[in-house]
């Protein structure tokens, strides 16, 4: 006979606490070199191997394989993870794996939904992470290969920050580093097509919204701003600190300089149209977030730098009261955390592919003015005029206004007969079984059949008539109403297929598609449109491919065209 | 009486050998070369029929870009070709040293190649041959000729894209590429010196690990304890290197010389190894589009890669024959391409070394005509152009 334990099991937490390095290998910015972040409690293998990740470290250069850290190990659990050291790899998959997850999560409360990572094709695979997969300065995301890798390298002879010349520097072990590159794969496998190279602001655009949430997730580390504004006390009536924050991760990144150029600076409307390069473009884009994050500080604070300078301008001088640096770093939280979910959000209102920083901007608008429709501390007229400050328009709206901004709905009257929201699940099972997959795909045919099997609304949603209409992708997308009701809305995203650009069977494909947002009823509230049949369109990724090629981006002799990664654009070519 | 131009493609195998012999008995040889990874058994024949049939004079020696496939004969028979004359050497401005920028990206080479010795890496031999080093064949073709030295021209030449010669009467020749003012050849340093320092630096640890032995696990137990891995290890050694060799592939194949050869009233378009960068430059900046409606010959660029031929050149184009010399090897599996060699076909005989023709066979306007280990297109006309 079997005796019941008399040991009743305990529930799983809902968090675990891990500890990772705050400062960064790349540059010491940083007081208190470890903190310890808390991510969704998910049980693990050892890799760390979860439903979404595994981390398999590998060491390609070494041809060696190091012990996978085991997280569940009772020893561990009790004291928040290994011990911070560069020395041990297993510190190092333990870092990895705590900071992906902090971002992934990070996703998911924005979205509100389950977010998958998605690889080669679009399917759902698990993300592998390598610690250790090169030995160069260099991490990077590789749609092909469904990974994060993160080399490590030898610093400079001659002395660089903290470092010890000459010393191994791990790119892994940099929470900048990882958030960026995490942020990379997450993107992709909401917009699969975003990546493909049609523009000069696609990848600036990837490299530019990696960097806005690797920053403003920094902000949320615990006791991270507090020490920032501590130190820099005596100006806190400007807005140095955050700038002077924005500049470091820009250090910290190494390869950044742009960022430390563009954040804080004078902005010049004309900057755009002469720089090319990813990351310096992409620096134009951070700078405005940025900037628009400051000017909401500003607003946030003000009434607590009056209150502490008893009326006039000026701070009492020595150390200021904790209680002070308490609420103004709150604040600053705060208002980076509103920035981070807008800005994610935002991703459910750009078009498919081919992203520019003017698409971007009319979503940020849209996905705001969709949670917070007042608008009560003015954040959207912040945006707008940080980005019109650097000369970032959309192509055809009539004014930089908040209504013209905000998407349209399709033109013309749309036949919606027999779509049906509820007939899409929203508590999607993160692995569904054959049957539920088949039940999902039936769905999706209706779903497809009641929006676009009509060439009435093909033309309305500006796709081709005389080219098919691949369903993308449906996500659903949460919100809620003004007076409090939660609201259930469909991403859907339809892509088109042209010509080739170097021969006419041939990838890469010239490509065309739309992102619609529609409501319970059928109704399709904002369609964002890449359409195919433009020449303009085709002009710039031509022209684009051209430079990538010449600059030894695509692949090379005899090889089909490859997904590009962010290999060699991480390293700055 | 018709007057006739004989294009000689030798079946070389994954490389480039073509024989022009135009009337009077000129003779202009654009490259000879066959891929490391092919078997060069052809190449002796190539070059001794070469002899035979020129006499041992040609009036014009073209060497398209310094690939190996491309230029390795030279180096292999260079007692044949040293025994015969030559008039003029044709190559592509980008190889002319007198040029700082030139300069500086056979400087950043050596510089790789450095990289390459110090890690004892397998791919240093066919760097060495692809690259500047490759002193046999370049040797050959800037030296002596029959001990006399030939006029050795670097094109297209900075007086302009047009240029006849006295070595061929009645034959001109446009260049679309490589022009001169291309800045992204000139970017052929990387400038990215740094990089490459660092990978100097990281050689010095050879292939050791940053951590001690303690934390290596052996590959069985990682595979044990990873079953995705399915037994094998899920990186390769890809570094810095890989791309940089692939990278310069490219730039030096879009340094090809691209020459629009006419005489009478044959237009004939030879794009050596032009990828797809160099024809959206030759679009821009020439005039290649008006004319591509008169070329009747061309040879496929680059073995027909997937890249080498864009679609818009064959779209724009009317009949022509198509010659393509290529095979198939581990490197490339994918040359040739089949969607490629497709449309060719329809807009006219394709010639492929890989399946050369059999029969003799008479068109119009020209004839094909099989032979040992060539296949010749003679071109015809008659009467003034």
């Amino acid at each position: 006979m079997v005796m019941k334990s008399p040991i009743k099991p305990v529930r799983s937490p809902a968090i675990r606490r891990l500890r990772i390095y705050a400062i960064d290998p790349l540059i010491a910015a940083f007081e208190n070199q470890v903190v310890t972040v808390e991510i969704p409690w998910e049980d693990l293998r050892p890799g760390p191997v979860s439903e979404y990740i595994e981390v398999i470290d590998y060491d390609p250069c070494a041809d060696k394989y190091y012990s996978p850290v085991n997280l569940e190990d009772p020893n561990l659990l009790a004291q928040d993870g290994h011990q911070p050291s560069e020395s041990d790899p297993r510190f190092h998959q333990q870092m990895a794996y705590a900071v992906v997850m902090a971002t992934h999560a990070r996703f998911e409360r924005a979205l509100g939904r389950n977010v998958r990572m998605h690889g080669k094709r679009g399917r759902r695979i698990k993300l592998r992470i390598y610690p250790h997969g090169t030995r160069e300065p260099n991490a990077f995301y590789s749609g092909g290969m469904g990974a994060l890798i993160f080399g490590y390298f030898r610093a400079s002879k001659t002395a660089y920050g903290r470092n010890l010349p000459g010393g191994t520097i791990f790119t892994c072990l940099s929470h900048d580093v990882v958030a960026h590159e995490t942020t990379h794969g997450i993107l992709h496998g909401l917009r699969r097509r975003s990546l493909e190279p049609s523009g000069p602001d696609v990848y600036a655009f990837h490299e530019a919204f990696a960097d806005i949430v690797a920053i403003l997730q920094r902000f949320s580390l615990p006791g991270f701003l507090e020490q920032a504004i501590q130190r820099t006390g005596a100006k806190l009536d400007t807005p140095d600190p955050l700038f002077d924050l924005g500049r470091q991760f820009g250090e910290a990144i190494g390869r950044r300089g742009a960022l430390r150029s563009a954040i804080g600076k004078d902005p010049d409307p004309g900057a755009l149209s002469g720089i090319y390069e990813p990351h310096a473009r992409g620096a134009i884009l951070v700078a405005a977030v940025f900037d628009a994050l400051v000017t909401i500080y500003k607003r946030r604070t003000g009434d607590l730098l009056r209150l502490a300078g008893g009326g006039t301008a000026a701070l009492p001088r020595g150390d200021l009261a904790p209680d002070l640096v308490g609420r103004l770093a709150s604040e600053a939280r705060r208002a980076a955390k509103h920035f981070l979910n807008i800005c994610i959000r935002a991703i459910d209102y750009c078009p498919p592919l081919d992203i520019q920083f003017g698409d971007y901007l009319r979503a940020v608008i849209t996905a705001d003015r969709e949670i917070v429709p007042n608008d009560p501390l003015n954040y959207r007229t912040a945006i707008i005029d940080a980005f019109r400050k650097r000369g970032i328009y959309p192509e055809n709206v009539f004014s930089l206004a908040e209504d013209s901004l905000i998407l349209q709905p399709p033109r013309g009257k749309l036949d919606t007969a027999g779509f049906k929201l509820d007939a899409v699940r929203f508590d999607r099972a993160s692995r569904p079984d054959t049957k539920e997959r088949k039940k999902e795909w039936n769905q999706y045919a209706r779903l497809y059949t009641a929006l676009f099997k009509k060439p009435r609304n093909i033309r309305a949603f500006g796709l081709d008539r005389d080219r098919p209409v691949q369903l993308a992708s449906v996500q659903p997308l949460q919100r809620i109403s003004p007076d409090g009701r939660i609201i259930n809305e469909l991403v859907v995203q339809a892509l088109q297929q042209g010509d080739g650009i170097f021969a006419r069977k041939e990838p890469p494909y010239h490509r065309g598609g739309c992102t619609l947002i529609v409501n319970q009823s059928g109704k399709v509230r904002y369609c964002a449109v890449k359409e195919l049949k433009s020449a303009e369109r085709e002009e710039r990724q031509r022209s684009f491919l051209r430079d990538l090629e010449s600059a030894g981006l695509l692949a090379g002799m005899g090889s089909e065209y490859r997904e590009p990664d962010f290999r060699m654009i991480h390293r700055g070519w | 009486m018709a007057e006739r131009i004989r294009i000689r493609m030798y079946h070389v195998g994954f490389g480039d050998c073509l024989l022009i012999t135009f009337p009077d008995d000129k003779h202009m040889l654009i490259d000879c070369g066959v891929h490391l990874q092919d078997s060069d058994d052809m190449i002796r024949p190539t070059v001794d029929n070469i002899k035979d049939v020129t006499n041992g004079r040609i009036h014009v020696v073209v060497g398209t870009h310094y690939h190996y496939d491309h230029i390795c004969g030279f180096g292999k028979e260079a007692d044949t070709f040293n025994a015969m004359t030559a008039d003029e050497v044709w190559l592509p401005w980008t190889v002319d040293q007198s040029i700082p920028a030139v300069r500086a990206a056979f400087n950043a080479e050596k510089q790789l190649m450095r990289v390459l010795e110090a890690r004892s890496d397998p791919r240093l031999e066919e760097f060495k041959l692809m690259a500047v080093s490759n002193k046999d064949s370049l040797g050959t073709l800037k030296g002596l000729w029959g001990g006399l030295r030939p006029r050795l021209r670097f094109l297209p030449e900075e007086e302009g894209l047009s240029l006849e010669t006295d070595s061929i009467p009645g034959m001109t020749v446009q260049f679309i590429g490589p022009l001169r003012d291309n800045p992204y050849l000139s970017k052929g340093d990387p400038g990215k010196d740094s990089y490459l320092a660092d990978m100097e630096n990281a050689e010095q640890d050879g292939r050791s690990s940053p951590f001690d032995e303690d934390w290596i696990i052996r590959a069985e137990q990682a595979y044990n304890q990873f079953p995705t891995l399915k037994g094998k290890a899920p990186l390769e050694y890809n570094d810095l290197l890989d791309d940089f060799l692939s990278a310069s592939g490219v730039k030096l194949n879009n340094s090809s010389l691209i020459m629009l050869i006419r005489y009478g009233g044959a237009a004939m378009l030879f794009p050596g190894d032009a990828e797809y960068g160099a024809w959206l430059d030759a679009y821009e900046s020439t005039d290649l589009q008006a004319q591509l409606g008169d070329i009747n010959l061309l040879k496929v660029s680059h073995h027909a890669s997937y890249n080498g031929t864009p679609a818009s050149l064959i779209d724009n184009m009317d009949w022509f024959v198509s010659m393509v010399s290529t095979k198939t090897i581990p490197s490339y599996p994918k040359i040739p391409k089949e969607t490629l060699m497709e449309e060719l076909d329809s807009h006219g005989p394709l010639i492929r070394s890989d399946s050369p023709p059999t029969e003799k066979k008479h068109y119009s306007k020209h004839s094909v005509v099989p032979g040992d280990f060539w296949t010749d297109v003679r071109l015809k006309w008659s009467g003034v152009s």
